[in-house]
């Protein structure tokens, strides 16, 4: 499937994968992250329930702290 | 610029209410900007007190040390617009409360320290009101790289900074990299509320 990932078009070699069989299969394991997937968000405890498809857009925002 | 249009953003950031989710490094300093471009109501809400320590980069000066930061904040801001309309909320905010003290805000800021209850609060609002701007900063610390200061939007939700570099014994937070992002806050803040600028020359 091919899916527009923090605005790159990129391909992942499945149909379809969770939230986070994304994350895993880019190697990103930060502690914190938002995922909005279509603009809508993810929240954590739907990640490994939540689908993302050929065409969808993702988007993982790596939070740190600091205020 | 002409004044028409100066007057006319004034006149509608005046009826716009913006909530800030802590009142730091971040919170503090985009209250200021916010209040000076002239949005009329804002909610402040942040539980801790000022020390001398914040006064490295906070809006805040020597003689409030030990006060609330909402109240200090609210005094100073009131220097700059004595007509602002203000609440402010003098608590640590979780999830359900954060959801309930920013429902009528048209923007909230997220302006927390810890990135835990950043990724809370975000995650909070976002579900509870999908569309509902939120404007986040990450990645604050140290100095110089001021290239490295993006600007992302997903969807509704804006974060400012980094992503990068976290608050640690090696990057300290200091005022010009923690002002730049409290203030393009602010201007993401704007450019929601007001839409964007016209093009120079369009």
């Amino acid at each position: 499937m091919t899916i527009l990932l923090n605005g790159d078009t990129t391909t992942l070699d499945a149909r379809e994968l969770t939230v986070r069989g994304v994350l895993a299969a880019k190697g990103w394991s930060f502690p914190l992250i938002i995922v909005q997937v279509n603009g809508t968000v993810i929240p954590r405890d739907s990640w490994d329930t939540a689908p993302v498809r050929d065409g969808d857009r993702m988007d993982a925002l790596h939070l740190v702290s600091g205020g | 610029m002409n004044a028409r249009i100066r007057e006319q953003a004034r006149s509608l950031l005046s009826a716009r209410r913006v909530g800030l989710a802590g009142a730091g490094g971040l919170g503090s300093n985009c209250a200021a900007a916010l209040a000076r471009a002239g949005v009329g109501h804002l909610v402040l809400a942040d539980f801790d007190r000022v020390s001398p320590d914040n006064l490295d980069r906070q809006f805040f000066f020597l003689e409030q040390v030990g006060r609330l930061k909402v109240d200090a904040l609210a005094e100073n801001l009131r220097r700059i617009d004595a007509g602002l309309d203000l609440t402010t909320l003098p608590e640590r905010l979780d999830a359900q409360r954060a959801v309930a003290a920013f429902a009528d805000c048209d923007v909230v800021v997220e302006a927390l320290d810890d990135a835990d209850a950043k990724a809370m609060l975000i995650e909070a609002l976002l579900a509870d009101r999908p569309g509902r701007p939120v404007v986040a900063a990450s990645g604050i610390a140290g100095w110089g790289a001021s290239g490295q200061l993006a600007v992302r939007k997903s969807g509704s939700l804006v974060v400012i900074g980094d992503e990068n570099l976290g608050v640690d014994g090696s990057h300290p937070p200091m005022a010009p990299r923690v002002g730049a992002v409290a203030c393009l806050q602010a201007n993401e803040v704007l450019e929601i509320l007001l839409g964007p600028m016209e093009e120079a020359g369009a």
